[in-house]
């Protein structure tokens, strides 16, 4: 069986273009997986959002195989006041990150943003639709992600906040 | 990517062999090639064994995981799970290999 080289993609710009993100990824304010851009750290009670980050699971070097059982989950846990959430999303009902899909803050600490899922460090199947290795780029859906930051963060803000790794899991056969 | 630890081989119940790879198929071969009706044992590089009950339904994937790193200066992990076993109707059976060779059996194929 020739195994597919996959990798965790960005996708980015209107079209989109795909980029490797298995090196970086930032959560800012930005349509960009380096900009550091910043969130600011609410003030007062309540939860404010990154932009969104629009992940893939891609094929760089196609194979005779197929996937599928596509999970999400971090690495560990986040510093308390900061939380990743994800959504499921067709790569055709793509939208570029911008101000205006980003989900709007919450007066609440720990809020969660509509239609999307607390990430945690349980695996959480996001596509489990069988998609065969034979074709280079997205194979199955996004996992669109985003960061909530909310009051109770007592870290300073910047661009070093420390985030756990997001970890994609899939079944090749 | 590094090469896979582990290739699958399927020993049909006429003891024929079909190997993800030989001569004949240097790129490997897809599991779906293999007959699944004919399949009595499942084994992965001789090392580990599964042996398919009649009327079961062999089963064979690997369980890729990899991290995506916020900062830019880590280096990113990845592993394979190798999974063998077979399911019928309400029950199933899995034997999850890492790549040192450790092993989990159960009947759960979210279990790892």
């Amino acid at each position: 069986m020739a195994a597919a080289v996959c990798q965790g993609q960005l996708a980015t710009g209107a079209s989109p273009t795909w980029a490797n993100v298995e090196s970086g990824c930032k959560y800012n304010l930005a349509d960009s997986a380096t900009s550091t851009t910043s969130i600011a750290v609410p003030t007062a009670t309540g939860t404010v959002f990154s932009w969104i980050k629009n992940l893939v699971l891609a094929v760089t070097t196609t194979g005779t195989t197929t996937i599928n059982n596509r999970k999400i989950s971090m690495g560990s846990s986040p510093a308390t006041g900061l939380q990743l959430f994800w959504k499921q999303l067709a790569v055709a009902s793509y939208a570029q990150s911008a101000s205006g899909n980003r989900p709007a803050s919450s007066g609440s600490n720990g809020a969660t943003p509509a239609g999307y899922t607390l990430m945690t460090t349980t695996a959480s199947l996001y596509d489990n639709t069988s998609v065969a290795t034979s074709g280079s780029g997205p194979n199955g859906d996004m996992a669109v992600a985003v960061l909530g930051i909310d009051f109770s963060y007592a870290g300073g803000p910047g661009s070093a906040i420390a985030l756990p790794n997001v970890v994609l899991t899939y079944d090749e056969f | 990517m590094t090469a896979d630890v582990y290739k699958w081989r399927a020993i049909y119940h006429d003891g024929t062999q079909i190997p993800e790879y030989d001569e004949s198929r240097p790129d490997g071969r897809g599991f779906a090639e293999a007959d699944a009706s004919q399949v009595a044992t499942l084994e992965l590089s001789s090392d580990h064994k599964v042996a398919i009950p009649h009327g079961a339904t062999p089963v064979f994937f690997r369980r890729r995981r990899m991290e995506l790193n916020p900062s830019n200066d880590n280096v990113v992990s990845n592993t394979t799970l190798h999974c063998i076993g077979w399911r019928q109707e309400e029950s199933a059976c899995y034997l999850f290999v890492s790549e040192d060779g450790s092993t989990f059996l159960t009947n759960d194929l979210q279990a790892v």
